[in-house]
């Protein structure tokens, strides 16, 4: 789409010491993100956590109570339509006008753009079945995200923020979204993904971000988180697991009656020593899921918070 | 039956209704004080009085107004006539449309899915929502009643069993009317089409009541709605309490039916059903503004129709009342209203109240878009804050111009079938002298949707009823001329018999476009507030 002359920043997200109170309630609180183009972001953390006030902050629809925030160089407080020029967002909740049909809705949105690529917006319509007779108020949820959805990837914006995009859609829907979202990536658009699907963020995502109680408790590709966190090994006894001295950095959880899930944080080299001799019938190596470390992020979250209340 | 689930409804739609039942029980006792302590100070003696009665009984025009009077002579008479009616028609819209709301509202919103997945049928919900509306008519009831009895029984006005009645037949057709809201949300699919369905009945209600008060040897005519049983009560003047029984048959018979229908369909379902698709039009699409003449358009036809065909009628009217007027030799408002013309300008102050409620009720639209989320949607895109706001409000204004003038024409047209007489610049000059004040409250407004987005639509509605009621009431209990031109309805004179007041109408012209101005530039540094 039209690239603002004179703003030459490549970066498509950047917030600086942004932060957002609400009365006494702190809702986000010193968050340096930097998306770049050709990028696919992933936000994750709790409900409340923050996800959308973030978003709010990014797109300028409300004003940060501390820090900015920037999209490719613009203040997306102080020049809101000059960065959406360059940005199309999805929310979680579809708010459309219930009046319109579903035709008459992407029309609206594209006329109010300044237009969009008509061609990739009907291959859109085909890929995502979406029947664009009915009128807003007809329609199921899953099919108002549609509308959104095809409105916001047929602009060819520069940066996508989708907020819980998927929320609406059954899995066939979010095949097609996924397949979108990589075609967007590969044309060299960023994308700001907040989700809690987390096999959707495993799947799509370059880098992760981890938000909790307003912070980014963590960020980094998947691999990164992967070399900071445990790595897991089962191990399967063909009686009762024997009583091991465990080495430094290795912890065990009995899973079941013959078997021990041991977190390995360091080389597994030393716990297999230990293990050699006491019976194991079977042992499985693996790296955590983005699961895992998204509920251990969690769990060492409520720790810290219960030993500092 | 009424177990836990079913009080949690109560207490739920108590609780959605209990601002706009605080406004219009505000309103209702207000009017009660104005009609009931303004005769007594307007017509201390006998000899006034009696020489109001001879004036006005035959008032064709008041028949239109506010039904047949009986006995203008005592405080209850003339509150039989002058506010009985009235408030009988206030409270049974406001029940009306509080039914649809907790009904084909919450409905239309999803939120009706959740109330019926828990532990409540489909009949005992709408069930729970009509006793909270009739704990609503019990709870005003009450109230004028308590008025009533300090401010007229009191006073010697009226008997305790008068008071009761009086109060009975304002409340009685609420009853009705909540009971007929009930059942337009079983019949059509959405929240408007519920709204527009049962406004019509309610306006053919009072249409039938005005045919039968004006039109010769037809008085059964008012039997036919609950609108014409009120009159048919008298309290005061023929105490006919058994007509009440016709309102405590009527609401739980048009209720019963309205719980069969919701007991056998389908969640989101209704009896009038629509296309599952629509054409699609592509004009108007270009622009928030655009997008909003295309909203606006039924709603401005609506008031267009509604309001235009009241002014048609009072010009048809204009005539034959000022012949009347001239026989009596009455000067009301301290003018000579025994022509045409000056009739006219003395009833058009309604019209300047009208149109006032028409602006702004746009900024009801205007929160709407905000607390739906849809202008997150806009705001993502680039649609700068300025350029909605200002264009929603010179959409607003554009129909609110539009309204008056239409009036002013029809009014005109009116009196033109019926004799003339009446020139037609004269009457636009009327409908035009409307505009300011309109614009004014339309800016005020914006105004408050700009600083507190939530309350704005209720509290811009109470605004133009306190500022109206304040000019009908400042006046009778002795405010004082600076209190008194607080109220933006002083400045708006009797045109055409009285010249427009040209500086009071720049002022407002000049305070609303200042007010809009702070508005437009408020909303474009403000948090959006969704939901």
């Amino acid at each position: 789409m039209s690239r603002a002359a004179g703003h030459g920043d490549d970066v498509a997200i950047r917030t600086s010491e942004l932060g957002k109170r609400y009365g006494a309630t702190v809702a986000l609180a010193g968050l340096d993100l930097a998306v770049s183009a050709g990028e696919v972001y992933g936000y994750l953390g709790p409900n409340g956590a923050g996800k959308t006030t973030t978003i709010r902050l990014v797109l300028g629809l409300q004003r940060p109570s501390e820090g900015s925030a920037a999209v490719f160089g613009i203040d997306a407080w102080r020049d809101p339509v000059q960065a959406h020029r360059r940005v199309a967002f999805v929310a979680g909740e579809p708010m459309l006008w219930p009046a319109l049909t579903g035709r008459e809705s992407l029309e609206f949105l594209a006329r109010l753009r300044g237009g969009v690529d008509e061609a990739y917006r009907g291959t859109l319509i085909d890929r995502f079945e979406f029947d664009a007779r009915k009128r807003v108020r007809d329609y199921s949820k899953g099919n108002r995200q549609k509308i959104q959805l095809i409105a916001a990837f047929a602009a060819r914006p520069d940066l996508l923020v989708l907020d819980e995009p998927t929320s609406g859609l059954d899995p066939l829907m979010e095949a097609a979204f996924r397949d979108t979202v990589a075609e967007a990536r590969s044309a060299g658009q960023a994308v700001f993904l907040s989700s809690h699907i987390l096999s959707e963020v495993e799947a799509l995502c370059d880098r992760v971000g981890i938000l909790r109680e307003g912070r980014l408790v963590e960020e980094g590709t998947l691999a990164d988180l992967r070399h900071l966190a445990a790595r897991v090994v089962e191990a399967t006894f063909d009686g009762p697991p024997p009583d091991l001295v465990l080495p430094d950095g290795v912890t065990s959880t009995p899973v079941g009656e013959n078997a021990v899930r041991f977190d390995v944080r360091g080389p597994v080299g030393p716990l297999i020593d230990r293990l050699a001799g006491t019976g194991v019938v079977a042992l499985v190596s693996r790296e955590p899921s983005l699961e895992e470390l998204f509920l251990a992020h969690y769990d060492r979250g409520r720790e810290r918070v219960g030993t500092a209340g | 039956m009424w177990g836990q689930p079913a009080r949690a409804v109560v207490r739920h739609a108590l609780r959605g209704e209990r601002v706009r039942l605080s406004v219009i029980a505000l309103i209702a006792v207000l009017y009660t004080l104005a009609n009931v302590i303004g005769y007594a100070q307007a017509y201390p003696t006998p000899a006034s009085r009696e020489q109001f009665a001879r004036a006005f009984s035959d008032n064709i025009a008041l028949r239109l107004f506010y039904g047949v009077p009986h006995d203008l002579t005592t405080v209850g008479g003339f509150f039989e006539f002058r506010a009985m009616g009235m408030l009988a028609i206030l409270a049974s819209a406001w029940a009306l449309f509080a039914a649809i709301r907790a009904l084909r509202g919450e409905e239309d919103a999803g939120c009706y899915e959740l109330i019926l997945s828990g532990v409540i049928g489909r009949g005992g919900a709408v069930v729970a929502v009509l006793a909270a509306l009739a704990i609503e008519c019990a709870v005003l009831f009450a109230l004028l009643l308590v008025v009533l009895l300090v401010f007229a029984v009191a006073a010697g006005d009226m008997t305790t069993a008068q008071a009761a009645m009086v109060v009975a037949a304002i409340v009685g057709p609420a009853a009705a009317f909540a009971a007929v809201g009930a059942l337009a949300s079983q019949l059509a699919p959405t929240r408007r089409a519920a709204q527009a369905g049962a406004g019509i009945a309610l306006a053919a209600a009072v249409f039938f009541r005005i045919v039968a008060d004006i039109g010769h040897g037809i008085g059964w005519v008012r039997w036919i709605t609950p609108i014409g049983w009120v009159e048919q009560v008298r309290p005061v003047t023929g105490a006919r309490p058994a007509v009440l029984l016709l309102f405590a048959a009527a609401a739980p018979l048009v209720a019963a039916v309205a719980v069969a229908i919701a007991r056998n369909r389908d969640l989101g379902a209704s009896v009038l059903s629509r296309r599952a698709t629509a054409p699609s039009r592509m004009t108007l699409l270009g622009s928030p503004a655009q997008a909003a003449v295309r909203g606006e358009l039924p709603s401005l036809l609506a008031w267009l129709v509604g309001t235009g065909l009241f002014a048609f009628a009072l010009g048809a009217f204009a005539h034959s009342v000022a012949e009347e007027m001239r026989k009596v030799s009455i000067r009301t408002y301290g003018l000579d209203i025994a022509s045409a013309a000056g009739y006219l300008a003395a009833v058009f102050a309604i019209f300047a109240m009208v149109v006032a409620l028409y602006a702004v009720s746009h900024v009801g639209g205007l929160r709407d878009e905000e607390s739906s989320g849809r202008l997150e949607t806009l705001f993502a895109l680039p649609v700068p804050r300025r350029s909605w706001i200002g264009g929603r409000l010179l959409v607003a204004a554009g129909a609110t111009i539009v309204l008056s003038l239409t009036v002013g024409f029809l009014a005109w047209a009116g009196s033109a079938v019926t004799s003339g007489g009446v020139g037609l610049g004269a009457m636009l000059t009327a409908g035009a002298n409307c505009i300011a004040v309109s614009l004014l409250f339309l800016a005020l407004g914006a105004l408050l949707f700009a600083w507190l987005p939530r309350p704005s639509p209720g509290a811009a509605f109470g605004l133009v009823g306190v500022a109206f009621l304040w000019e009908l009431v400042g006046a009778l209990v002795g405010a004082p001329w600076w209190l008194l031109t607080i109220s933006p309805f002083h400045h708006v004179t009797q045109a055409p018999l009285v010249a427009v007041d040209r500086r009071g109408t720049l002022v407002m012209l000049v305070v609303a476009a200042i007010a809009a101005a702070a508005a437009v530039e408020r909303f474009a540094r403000r948090d959006l507030q969704t939901g």
